[in-house]
């Protein structure tokens, strides 16, 4: 992993399109300010995994029996 | 005249299935979790409606159930963002087909819905995307069934 020490207002690019810029500085958390192309999504990272493990999951889902399928919705 | 092509694609659950060429959705990121899966195609099934089937085209085979998002919850509702729309390269909702993906356990009265990160389908151009909704309430595990329902009472 690249390690860099950024002060307030200071930015990093990242490749030719990505800048990220440290706006404040907290106690225990620190506020990033992201300017990337609209074609890259930027997510936190735990929400991301969250979709990722429910995908994963969803695409081992059985094909609920026709009773069940009559409940939902019904 | 030309003929239709049509791509034949082996389905876990449906067997062999011929899927027209102007059927194909593309994905450009694929989807959290599948980003080599590009190429999808919504299969309906009179006998699993609610239910559509979203079959990826690409190896390895996957498919997800995915319902309408709006017969879930009535008052649905997505704020997409202006660089979204502008990824789906449409603003026209009537052009646009939401599907939220359920996940269905092997005790079916557990299944959800996924309300937080619906998939939109720009049925113009064919292209896809699954979206974060970052600042909804929406769960990504939305109860599908009312416990009140299950077979234990």
């Amino acid at each position: 992993m690249l390690v860099f020490t950024r002060k307030k207002g200071e930015s990093l690019v990242i490749g030719n399109e990505i800048e990220v810029t440290i706006l404040n500085l907290g106690s225990g958390n620190v506020k990033l300010g992201i300017n990337a192309p609209r074609h890259i999504s930027v997510h936190r990272q735990e929400v991301y995994e969250s979709i990722k493990r429910e995908n994963l999951a969803a695409s081992r889902s059985q094909i609920p029996a026709a009773d069940i399928l009559k409940k939902i919705l019904g | 005249m030309d003929e239709t092509q049509t791509l034949l694609i082996r389905t876990i659950s449906f067997g062999e299935i011929e899927i027209p060429e102007n059927k194909i959705l593309y994905f450009k990121e694929g989807l959290p979790g599948f980003p080599n899966h590009h190429r999808f195609a919504v299969l309906a099934f009179d006998d699993l409606k609610p239910f559509e089937y979203l079959q990826a085209l690409d190896e390895p085979p996957v498919a997800f159930l995915v319902i309408d998002p709006f017969l879930v919850v009535a008052e649905y509702r997505m704020d997409l963002s202006e660089p979204d729309l502008a990824d789906l390269a449409s603003t026209d909702s009537a052009e646009m087909t939401v599907y939220a993906v359920a996940t269905v356990p092997e005790d079916p009265w557990k299944a959800t819905v996924n309300l937080f990160a619906p998939i939109v389908v720009n049925e113009k151009n064919r292209s896809g995307r699954q979206f974060l909704l970052h600042d909804s309430e929406y769960s990504v595990k939305h109860p599908l069934l009312k416990p009140s329902e299950g077979s234990d009472g």
